[in-house]
C-alpha cells in the first residue's frame, strides 16, 4: 500500500507549521523550528548538490548525537540519495571496511578526522529555498551495517517505502501525535535512536535531544523544562536510570504519556517496576531488528500477564515459527522466528547475505529461536546465529575472537553471550594459550582498547587448555556456555 | 578530603577509564572523555564504592556528575 514517504511528511509539517519546534538540544536549550528544519535541509541540499552528490548516490555520515546529522539525512532523503548512518565511536578500521562494502560518492564526518572524509562545515549554512522531493517509494533510503555471523559487516538496505512503513507501524502502536514532546537520551546510530528521529518528525511532534542517562538530574530538569510527553530509551538505558534514580521517575507519571524501551533481553520485574511507576503511561518495549524495525510490542500493563514474552507482532507485521527445512509451524511449537510484512527490509547490500535470509513467501528469517503462544505472544527460547545482544548492539563474536587471537600469547580465543544484568548480554572470552605463552587476562583487555567499541568488549576473559569441538571442528559454543 | 584519599580517587578513576592517573581532575566529569558513558558512570561508581567500602544511595547518585562531586560525596561517607 503506497505510504506518504518520511520525508514529504516531514517537509509538510515545516511548511503547515513553521514556528513549532521541531528540536531541542537540552545541553544548551537551542530550538530549531519546523520552519528552520527546512532551511537546513534546503541549504545542506545545496551544498550536496555542489559536492557532486545526486540522486541514488551513497553518503556516509556520522551520526553524532546533534541537530547537524539531522538535517543531513533529512537533506540526502529529500535528494532521493543514499545515507549511511555510522556509529561516531566506530573503529578506523571498521570505519574502512563499511566504506569498501558502501562504496559512497561522499563520506562526511564531523571533524574530517576519518580517511578521505569531509567536515560537516560547508554544508550547514540554511538557505530558504523551495526545492522538489527526488525520492520515490522504490528508491534505497539508508544502509545500515550489522555485525555478520562471519564477522564482515552486513548492509541492510531499507527503502524509502520500507521507512515509511515502519514509521506509521511505530505511531500507530505507540499513539504519539503533533502534540508529543519526547526525549531521546539514546545514540542516533543506533536504528532505535534514528527511528525516534523519524518517529517525530513525521508526526510533527517535538523531539529533545537528551546526552545519554547518566546525568540524571540533568534528564529529569529537561523532563520538566520541556514539559516531555514522551521518553524512548533501550532497557540498559532504564536499568541505568533506574539505579541512579531510584523511584523519581514517577514524579512524571501523569506527564508522560509513552516511554518506549528498544530491543534487549530485561527482566520481567523491570518492565513491571516502570510499568507500576507510570501507571498512566503507555509503557512499553518492542522486539526487531534492524532488518524488520518492530516486528513485536508489549505492552507492560495490557500484556502484563506475558511480561516473559517480548509481546506480539507489531500493526503492520506478521510473525510466524519456521522449522530449518523453511516449514511453517504450528503455534507452541519452537523454531525460527520469521517476520514478514511492508516494515521488513528488501535485503542487504551484499547477495552472499541474501542467499539464506528469507523463506518462501517473503518471510525474514531472523536467526532467534522462539515460539507463539495460542494468543500469538512470542517468546525467544535462543538464538541459531551466534550474535550476542549487548544492550541492543549486535556483536558477532568472530569480530571479537579475531582481535583476541591478533594480541600476543593467545593461541585461539571464542566469544559467547553471557547473562548481564545490566546489558541483558555480554560478551564471555575463552582464550587458549599459544605455545609456551601464558597470558594474562587484563593484559589482553588493555591491548583490546582502540581496537573493540565498548559494547564488543569482553567482560571476562578465561583462560582454558582447549576449545571444545565438533568432528567437523566446529567449535562448540554451549559447552563454553557452561563453563562460564 | 586528604591528599591519600584523592591521590586513591584519582587513581580508581584512572583504572576504571583505563587512562593516565596524571589526566584526571576534579573537574573531570560524565562525557567528557569517551569511556565516560552511561555505562562508564556505572561502573565507576561500583569501582569507587568497592575501593572505599562504602554505599551510596539514590539520592547521593543523582546529583554526582564530576569527580569532584565524588570527592564530595565521600567527604561525608568517610
Amino acid at each position: 500500500m503506497p505510504r506518504e514517504l518520511f520525508i514529504a511528511k516531514v517537509l509538510k509539517n515545516c511548511a503547515n507549521k513553521p514556528d513549532k519546534t521541531a528540536l531541542i538540544r537540552s545541553d544548551d536549550g537551542l530550538t530549531v523550528s519546523y520552519g528552520e528544519l527546512k532551511n537546513y535541509i534546503s541549504g545542506a541540499r545545496e551544498a550536496l548538490i555542489k559536492a557532486n552528490v545526486r540522486k541514488g548516490d551513497r553518503v556516509m555520515l556520522n551520526a553524532a548525537h546533534d541537530f547537524n546529522f539531522i538535517f543531513l539525512y533529512l537533506a540526502l532523503h529529500s535528494m532521493g540519495a543514499v545515507a549511511v548512518p555510522l556509529d561516531p565511536g566506530m573503529t578506523r578500521e571498521r570505519y574502512l571496511t563499511v566504506k569498501e562494502s558502501a562504496g559512497p560518492v561522499l563520506c562526511l564526518w564531523s571533524d574530517a578526522s576519518m580517511p578521505d572524509s569531509v567536515g560537516y562545515d560547508a554544508f550547514l549554512n540554511p538557505a530558504d529555498e523551495d526545492f522538489e522531493i527526488a525520492a520515490t517509494e522504490d528508491d534505497l533510503a539508508d544502509i545500515m551495517f550489522t555485525s555478520g555471523t562471519t564477522g564482515k559487516p552486513k548492509g541492510v538496505a531499507l527503502k524509502q517505502a520500507t521507512i515509511a512503513a515502519a514509521v506509521n507501524n511505530i505511531n500507530m502502536f505507540i499513539g504519539n501525535g503533533e502534540d508529543d514532546i519526547e526525549l531521546c537520551p539514546m545514540p542516533l546510530s543506533h536504528s532505535f535512536g534514528l527511528a525516534r528521529i523519524r518517529c517525530n518528525l513525521y508526526a510533527g511532534a517535538t523531539l529533545v535531544l537528551e546526552n545519554g542517562v547518566s546525568r540524571p538530574k540533568h534528564l529529569f530538569q529537561s523532563l520538566d523544562a520541556y514539559n516531555v510527553t514522551g521518553l524512548s530509551m533501550v532497557g540498559a538505558a532504564w536499568t541505568i536510570l533506574s539505579r541512579l534514580s531510584g523511584d523519581k521517575l514517577g514524579n512524571f507519571a501523569n506527564r508522560l504519556k509513552y516511554v518506549e524501551l528498544g530491543s534487549a533481553p530485561l527482566p520481567p520485574e523491570s518492565k513491571a517496576r516502570l510499568a507500576s511507576l507510570l501507571p498512566n503511561t503507555k509503557t512499553c518495549m518492542h522486539y526487531g531488528l534492524t532488518e524488520a524495525s518492530r516486528a513485536a510490542f508489549l505492552d507492560f500493563r495490557a500484556d502484563s500477564e506475558r511480561l516473559e514474552s517480548v509481546g506480539r507482532a507489531s500493526p503492520l507485521c506478521e510473525i510466524a515459527i519456521f522449522s530449518p527445512d523453511g516449514e511453517k509451524l504450528a503455534a507452541g511449537e519452537e523454531g525460527e522466528v520469521c517476520v514478514r510484512g511492508d516494515i521488513v527490509f528488501p535485503g542487504y547490500l551484499e547477495d552472499e547475505h541474501n542467499r539464506e535470509a528469507f523463506f518462501p513467501g517473503g518471510y525474514m528469517r531472523t536467526g532467534d529461536l522462539g515460539l507463539l503462544d495460542e494468543n500469538g505472544y512470542l517468546r525467544l527460547t535462543g538464538r541459531i546465529k551466534e550474535m550476542i545482544n549487548v544492550a541492543g548492539e549486535k556483536v558477532s563474536p568472530y569480530d571479537v575472537e579475531r582481535e583476541l587471537e591478533a594480541c600476543p600469547g593467545v593461541g585461539e580465543a571464542a566469544c559467547v553471550a553471557m547473562p548481564d544484568p545490566l546489558l541483558g548480554e555480554a560478551v564471555a572470552a575463552f582464550i587458549v594459550p599459544a605455545e609456551d605463552a601464558s597470558p594474562d587476562p587484563s593484559a589482553i583487555l588493555s591491548a583490546l582498547k582502540n581496537r573493540l567499541q565498548t559494547y564488543q568488549t569482553p567482560k571476562i576473559v578465561k583462560i582454558i587448555e582447549r576449545l571444545p569441538r565438533t568432528v567437523s571442528g566446529k567449535i562448540q559454543r554451549a559447552a563454553l556456555k557452561e563453563r562460564l | 578530603m586528604d591528599d591519600a584519599n584523592k591521590e586513591k580517587l584519582f587513581g580508581v578513576v584512572a583504572a576504571t577509564f583505563e587512562i593516565d592517573p596524571a589526566t584526571v581532575s576534579a573537574d573531570m566529569a560524565v562525557g567528557s572523555i569517551p569511556q565516560w558513558d552511561s555505562l562508564g558512570h556505572l561502573g565507576l561508581i561500583s569501582a569507587i564504592e568497592e575501593a572505599f567500602e562504602v554505599s551510596f544511595d539514590v539520592d547521593e547518585l543523582f546529583e554526582v556528575e564530576t569527580v569532584g562531586d565524588f570527592m564530595e560525596l565521600l567527604d561525608k561517607e568517610l
